[in-house]
This record gives structure tokens, sequence and C-alpha cells, in this order.
């Protein structure tokens, strides 16, 4: 088997809770984004990263870019851990990994014309001039917005919400990344237009790219992805191939996010299965599972100790010491 | 796909042209303001052709009422009042300018470099501000006359000086706020260079809010020279506004009755000073609707009852 | 069909918003019209733009000083927009009040959640400080959230209890008629379920006649027992909410169900293609035409009234008494 084109080993980010001024003191909180996130990905594939507000989903994807820093652990592109690299040698990578941002109304430029947001990559990288006008073309083309003369001297605020994700997803791919991290790329589009923008995402395997696509739409995520990831509370707590995790969720995490997804059906009333409770204090992690106070299945024992992943077969792994209903 | 028709650009583009020309004629209260300032300006340069009277030409031994060969009459010194007016427009817009422009630069320079790379030089350099946000203008002023002497040169320094450290806070703050934009993490993510970075996103996000602050620096700069040439401390051997309200009141024009020598530098200090605020404001308006001020923007809306003109069945 | 006992408590009847926008006037609600009994429960639905956040502000009077009003909102047969906001002020959070969209970030952040939920309970109810704090103590009870959380300020609060406690302060002063603009939208699903509990209890314990605006067509269906869906502007069908879901008649409303992923469905999840249409031109025509796909030549001339068939309403030109058009 191939080396994964990604690999996050062990990855952990925690940021002091107030920012530091000059006279920082030692001692201050700190925030546990992130704590110990293992997770391959291979050319070709897609990997939804799944949770709620505040698991640190999000945080894991700016590290992965290089927007955070990480505190331990590795991410390894390639072979390559980017976390030991200085901001130099970090430059090509920039290249090959690119992010897709969740707003589309705040990540283009307002100032600029579609042609020159999907050109500043290229300019960055030192592309020759003259091929960049091709590849401005063809990457416009390539999302659908064909064709590419009828946006290319258009500003964003001409552009719906749809057509400008899709030219962000333009400025992406004009640099021939390998991996691509979309962080909720459809949550703030109308459900309408959601499905198109993920077949895009999709369609884009072709070229061989991969797809770390961060979401807290788990339905969605099952329709792209070949495997899911759910995070809680900064820990991966299931991992498994997509329509596994679905059909058999073997974390009461994940059965809680499916129980609550609204049924479209009105005879079925949608009733969470979950303890009304609410998140720890990221500040100050709890010694054990952190689903623990909201589990409905919950015992004792799940208090003591952060429960490791266990292997269940197949690739899916669940981080719950008790074991699999059914 | 549905598509604007080709070439169709909806109203307010935002092209880098585009705004410049909004900023000076989206809000009629910048027009105003700017024709007024300009208006000032041409008196001031046309000061040689419609002053003929010399400035410093003794026509008299005391106060005269204007007539017809002086429009404003003599001062106590027996000078051409109009024509120390007009002559004082150059050296009070000139320093406004200078001074603002000073300002303005020093400002910032320092607001785009703290707000942009944050962290100690941002710590370091918001403390300067701070010092320079609560030393007293006057007492500087007279400190930096009395020291370095009276000169034109000197006082605009000294005013910009004195003004730059509110400039650099706001500029600071911008440039905080559009670093956080998705867009500029997008493209810094991608692996620009803090320059790049720089100059292509931030500065044409924020030079418009520099330029309706410098506006407004103008006024302040203006009436700072007033005074300070009022208290003495200008450059004796030019004529400015201040120097002739302290003039008038040396020479007892107030109680003379003589008020052509008092209303006219006043009133043309007033005048510009508004017209520089209404400008400023007006350009801060356009920019962050937020900021409107109520009563001197001019509405564009009609208030309506809610009830409808018909009632259906 | 409801059994009507009485008369409706609220009715609205041909409302139409315009806003002037200095270049043109901005057709934002076109005869919206629909009725509640008490203890009704309405959904309106739609995606950004089709106007059903304006149809509910324009319910209280809450639309910016550029906005044209037309029509009639009848509160117990009293016409409470006839006289401006003098006429609309009494019945204001007495009788009709309103969760806004993004209400969980519009709390005062330098005032106690309590003390912001008694404020309307002072102002409108004239109660004094004690009788003030014990009501706030019921509302507080109803919505889910422990007393003792009164005294706390509202960055000590989760997204999720924001939410209710913006609930509470729409419910402080014993409203007939509840309007939610997107209560459940940036929140988790989790908490989304649960706010949907609530609300639902909330509606049946209280008697209180609730129009919830969502864009998420499943969540609208767990707890309305009528659906009515916007685009451009105008109802375009209204019918009992399992009918809607299951035999839509109208193509905008099947397109929209077409475009939700389910859980488990193995089904092709759709897209719309193309945009609504720009709302300061007059409509030609039906406005849904130009993405239609049954449209026919009719659609892009007249457009299409209500036809009424039993308790439900339909505009489209092409849709039958049995379903979709073939």
């Amino acid at each position: 088997m191939s080396a994964p084109l990604l690999e996050l080993s062990d990855l952990t980010v925690h940021y002091p809770l107030r920012g530091a001024g000059i006279f920082s003191r030692a001692g201050h909180p700190v925030v546990h984004a992130v704590e110990g996130v293992s997770l391959t990905l291979e050319a070709g594939q897609i990997v939804a990263l799944v949770g709620e507000s505040g698991c640190g989903k999000s945080t894991v994807a700016r590290t992965i870019v290089g927007l955070q820093h990480a505190t331990s652990g590795q991410v390894i592109f390639e072979g390559t851990d980017l976390t030991r690299l200085r901001a130099g040698a970090l430059r090509p990578y920039r290249r090959a990994i690119q992010l897709v941002h969740q707003d589309p109304y705040d990540a283009l430029d307002p100032r600029m014309t579609v042609r020159s947001i999907v050109d500043e990559g290229l300019r960055i990288h030192q592309v020759p001039h003259g091929d960049r006008d091709a590849i401005v073309r063809r990457s416009l083309e390539r999302v659908g917005l064909s064709p590419a003369d009828s946006v290319l001297d258009r500003y964003p605020h001409q552009l719906s919400g749809g057509q400008r994700q899709r030219v962000a997803i333009a400025a992406a791919i004009a640099l021939t990344p390998r991996l691509l991290v979309a962080d909720e790329p459809v949550s703030m589009l109308d459900v309408s237009v959601r499905a198109s923008v993920l077949e895009l995402i999709d369609d884009l395997r072709r070229d061989g790219l991969a797809v770390l696509i961060i979401t807290h739409d788990l339905a969605g995520a099952v329709m792209l992805a070949d495997r899911i990831a759910v995070m809680y509370f900064g820990r991966i707590v299931e991992e498994g191939p997509a329509q596994q995790v679905m059909d058999s969720p073997a974390h009461p995490y994940t059965r809680a996010l499916l129980s609550a997804i609204p049924s479209p059906d009105p005879a079925v009333r949608t009733v969470p299965d979950v303890v009304p409770g609410e998140l720890p204090d990221a500040a100050h992690p709890p010694p054990g599972c952190a689903f623990a106070s909201r589990c409905p299945v919950a015992e004792a024992r799940c208090g003591e100790h952060v429960p490791p992943l266990r292997d269940l077969g197949s690739g899916h792994q669940a981080a719950c010491v008790l074991p699999v209903p059914r | 796909m549905v598509a604007l028709p080709p070439g169709e650009r909806a109203a307010g583009t935002p092209t880098r042209r585009g705004t410049a020309l909004r900023l000076i004629t989206g809000n009629r209260q910048t027009m105003v303001g700017l024709c007024a300032l300009g208006a000032f300006a041409v008196v001031a340069l046309l000061a040689p052709v419609i002053a003929r009277a010399p400035i410093n030409t003794q026509f008299s031994n005391g106060f005269a009422a204007p007539t017809a060969a002086h429009p404003l009459g003599l001062d106590g010194g027996g000078f051409d009042v109009l024509s120390r007016l007009v002559h004082g427009a150059q050296t009070s817009l000139l320093v406004g300018l200078i001074a603002a422009l000073v300002g303005m630069l020093i400002g910032g320079t320092v607001g785009f470099v703290a707000g942009y790379f944050g962290g100690r030089t941002d710590g370091v350099l918001m403390r300067i501000t701070d010092y320079f946000l609560v030393i007293p203008d006057i007492p500087l002023m007279i400190v930096a006359a009395a020291v370095f002497g009276q000169s034109l040169t000197n006082i605009m320094i000294v005013i910009g000086l004195v003004y730059w450290a509110s400039t650099a806070r706001l500029i600071r703050a911008q440039v905080m706020s559009v670093r956080q934009r998705t867009f500029v993490k997008r493209v810094e993510a991608m692996g620009a260079s803090p320059f790049f970075v720089l100059t292509r996103h931030v500065v044409p996000q924020v030079t418009p809010l520099l330029v309706a602050n410098t506006v407004l620096m103008v006024a302040n700069a203006i009436f700072a020279e007033t005074y300070i040439s009022f208290l003495g401390l200008g450059d004796p051997s030019v004529v400015s506004w201040g120097r002739m309200i302290q003039d008038a009141l040396d020479q007892g024009a107030v109680v003379a009755g003589a008020w052509w020598v008092v209303l006219p530098p006043g009133l043309a200090v007033t005048l510009v000073v508004l017209a520089a605020t209404i400008a400023g404001q007006g350009m801060e308006d356009t920019l962050n609707p937020r900021l409107k001020v109520g009563h001197l923007a001019v509405r564009r809306f009609r208030v309506r009852p809610l009830h409808g003109a018909l009632d259906r069945p | 069909m409801m059994a009507s006992v009485a008369a409706p408590l609220l009715e609205v009847r041909d409302l139409g918003v315009d806003f002037d926008i200095g270049r043109g006037q901005l057709h934002a609600v076109r005869g919206v019209s629909f009725t509640l009994h008490a203890r009704d429960r309405l959904g309106i639905v739609g995606e950004s733009g089709c106007g059903k956040s304006t149809v509910v502000l324009a319910m209280m009077g809450l639309l910016p000083p550029n906005a044209e009003v037309s029509g009639q909102v009848l509160l117990n047969g009293v016409d409470i927009l006839a006289g401006g906001d003098s006429s609309m002020r009494p019945h204001r959070w007495c009788d009709i009040s309103m969760v806004f969209q993004g209400a969980m970030n519009a709390f005062n952040p330098v005032r106690t959640v309590g003390d912001q939920i008694a404020e309307p309970i002072r102002i409108h109810l004239k109660a004094s400080r004690r009788d003030a704090d014990k009501r706030v103590a019921e509302l507080l009870d109803m919505v889910g959230i422990p007393a003792s959380r009164a005294a706390r300020y509202p960055h000590e609060f989760s997204g999720g209890m924001r939410q209710r406690a913006a609930l509470a302060m729409a419910l402080a002063c014993g409203p007939k008629v509840l309007l939610a603009d997107e209560p459940t939208t940036a929140l988790d699903v989790i908490v989304q379920a649960e706010i949907l509990q609530l609300l639902r209890r909330v509606s049946d314990d209280l008697g209180v006649a609730l129009v919830f605006i969502s864009h998420d067509l499943p969540a609208v269906a767990q707890v309305t027992e009528r659906v009515a869906v916007m685009y451009a502007g105008r109802v375009v069908e209204e019918a009992p909410v399992a009918r809607l879901l299951t035999a839509p008649r109208h193509p905008y409303t099947a397109a929209l169900l077409a475009a939700i992923p389910r859980p488990g469905a193995a089904a092709t999840v759709r897209s719309i293609l193309g945009e609504p249409p720009r709302l300061d031109t007059p409509v030609v025509g039906c406005a849904f035409a130009p993405r239609c796909p049954s449209v026919a030549d009719i659609c892009r001339i007249t457009e299409p009234a209500n036809t009424f068939d039993g308790d439900a309403v339909v505009a489209c030109h092409r849709a039958t008494p049995a379903g979709l058009p073939g």
C-alpha cells in the first residue's frame, strides 16, 4: 500500500485563552482545541471530518494549511512533516494544499475582478505570465462557470453565493493542488445550490485531487465522502467507511447526531438521543470521556480515562468503552 | 446559468477609480465642504491678483473703516485688512494641508505596521502612540516654539506630531479588522508575503478611511495654526489669520469698535474649519453608513405611515 | 382543515412590501395571505431573498422607513397596521411577538440575561421588580434554563441556551401569536432538535399560535402543521405539511424537496439551476419560469393566480389536482 497523501499523527493544538501582550504571565488558561487527532487521507479520496461547532474541526483544517501552529504532533504531507518546516520551506506546500472557506460572501476581495482573484495565486507562485490567462479560463470552466468570459470581468457583488464559492474553488484549483481542504463549503449557501457545489467537489476527484471536507452536516457528508471521522471536543470519537458509520454508528455521539437530524416525515418526531447538557469547559477538559455528561448510556467508568479508539474491524474505529449495541 | 447581460455593471461597482469618485460625490455634505474648501484655495492662490494693496504698506496711522479703495478697511497698524486676509489664507491653508499630511504619513505608517504585524510590534507602537495622545498640545507647541524657534516649518511639524496619534489608532483598528477578513486569510494561506497582502489587499481597503481622516485633520491643523499664531508663537514674518486676530486684540480693535479687523479673520477660520469638517465627516459617512450623522445628512428615503394607500376588500 | 370554532386569531390579507431603494423599488413581498387560529402552527419556507423575514417584520411593524407596506394584518379582527406605529405598539409583544433571526447574538453584553428578559415585562406589563423576577423564573423554567442562570451574562451562555433565553423574552408578556424567524439556523443539529422540541411544547402548553420561518424544510416539518412555500416574494404553495412533503404541487416545492440530503437514502440529491430573479424589476409571468422543469409558454406571459383546492393553495399554471404536472 502506497504511503498516504496526508497523515495527521497525534495532532494537538492548544492556544492561550487571553492573547499575550507584552507582559504575559505563565499559567494562563489554555484551550484544548484539538487533542491527539490521527487521520490519513489517500490521493483521490474524500474524507469528511464531521462535528458540531467548537469541536476543533476548523482548527484541524487551519493547522493543515499552515494558518495555525500545532502544539505537538505531526502533519505529514507526501512524507514530509510540515510542522517542522520553517516559513520559507513551507511555500511549495502552500500551493499543493489549498483551503476553501466557509463564507463565500467574504472570501473574495470585493475590489477585484474574478479574473484577478483567480490569477492571484498564480502570481504569488510566479507562474509564467504567458500561461496564466489560459489557466484562469480553464479553472473557471472546470468549476462550471462557463463560458469563462461571462464572469471574468465581474465583481463579487455581481455574483450569487454559489457562483462566488465556485470562483473561490477555481482560484484554489488553478494552482493544481494535490489536497483540497474544504471548510464547511456549502453551509452558507441556499439548500437548492448546495448539491451542485458538492457535486463539483466530488467531480474534482477525477483530477486526482484528495479532499478533506469539514462539515457539521452528517447527511451531506455521507453523500460525498468515502470515509467519515466524527469529532467531539477536540478528539476523533469515531472513524470509518462513510456508509458503515451511517448504518452502524458505534459511538453514542454519532448515534445522537444521527437521531437529531430532522426527519422530513412529519409523522416521525425527531427526538435527539442525548441527555440535555452542555459541552465541558474547553479550558478544563474532564479526565474521562468528554461526552459522558450528555451520553444516554454513560457509566461510572466513562469518567475515569479518555477512551482510546477501538478497532471494530473493516477500518471502523470508535472511542467508547461500551460494547456496540445490536 | 443566469448571466448578467455582457458589459452590465451593477451600480456602485467598487473599482479603484469608482471608490475615489464615490468618496467625493457620494454625499452632498462632502461636495459642499469640498467646494467651499476649493473656493478658499482658489482665493488663496489668487491672492496677489485679488488683493492689490501690498500687505506691508501703512496707509494710515490707525483704524479706518471700509472704503472702496480698502473694502475691509485698515487695521490698527494701517495695513489693508483685505490684503492681509487673502494672504493669510495662503498661510493657513498651506499649514493646514502640510501638517495634516505629516500627521497622516506618521499616523498611517504606524497604524499599518502596528495593525498588520500585531504582537509585540503592536504593543510597543501603541504605547508610543498613547504617549502622544496624552501630551497636551498647547504646552508642547509652546515648548517647541521656544526651543526650535518660531518658523512656519516648525509649526507644521509640531502640529503633525501632535495629531498623528489618533490617526494611528484609527488606521490600526481598520487594518486589524481587514486582516481578519476571509479573503485576506485565503491569500495568506496561499503563501502570499506580508508585503503582498498589505499592498494589494489591506491598503486599498484602508486608504479611503485614511483620506477621510486626513481631511478632518486639515480642519484640526488649521485651527491649531490659528491659535498658535494667536498665542504669539507663530512665524512673525508671515501673515496668518491667527496673527490677525492677535493683532486685532493687541491693537484694541474691539474697544475701538473696529469690527472689520476682528470679524473677517475669525469668520474665515470658522468657515474653512467648518468646510473641512463637513467634507471629512461626509466622507466617513459614505464609507461607513453606521456612522451617519443624522442631522447633517440629507435623507434619501421618505418616511411613510405603515398603512397602505389602498384598502382592499 | 382546522376545526375553526371561533373567528381566526390572526389574518394576513394581501400583504405587500415595497422598498424604496433610491434608484427604484424593490418588490420584496407580494400578495401574501394566511390565517391562524389559536394553537395553529404555520411554517413559512423559502430561500434567501424570498421575502419570508420581510413578511414577519411587516407584521410586527419593524421595517425600515423606506418600506411601504400594503394589505392588512388583522389581529382578532382589528387591523394593527392601519394607523402606523401608534396603533401597532400596544399589540407588540403583548399580543404578537417575535424571536428574531440571530436573536441569540442580539443580547446586550453588559446586562444580565434575567434583566433583559424582565425588561419587556416591566415596560409592557408595568410590573414591579419582584413580580417581574418571578415571571422571569417561570419563563426560564418553561424554556429549560436553570433559574440560577438568570443572573449571568450572555457570554456565559451557549448558543442554544441563548436561543432559549430569546424565546423566553418573546413569551414574556404572554402573546397569543409568536413569530420565530430562523430560530434554529446556526445551531448545531442536536441543539436544533432540542429547540424544535421546545417550540412544540411551548405551543401546546401555552396555546400560542406559531409562525415558523426557515429555509430548512425538514425542521419546519417537525414543528408545524401547515407550510407555506415562498419564492420571489409570493406564496407559491401552501398545504398541510404531510401533503406538501409527499405530494407537492408546485415545481419549486418539489425541487426544494429534491435538494435535501437524507441520511440513508441512496437517491441522488439535485440542485436547482439558476438563481432567483432580481426583485427590483416587475415580474413578467411566473417568477420561477426561468428555472422550472415544467415550464410552458403561458408561464412566461401571465403570472399564475392562486388556485384553491380544499385546504391548500398553489400558484402554478401547470399544477393539476393530482399532483405535479406530467
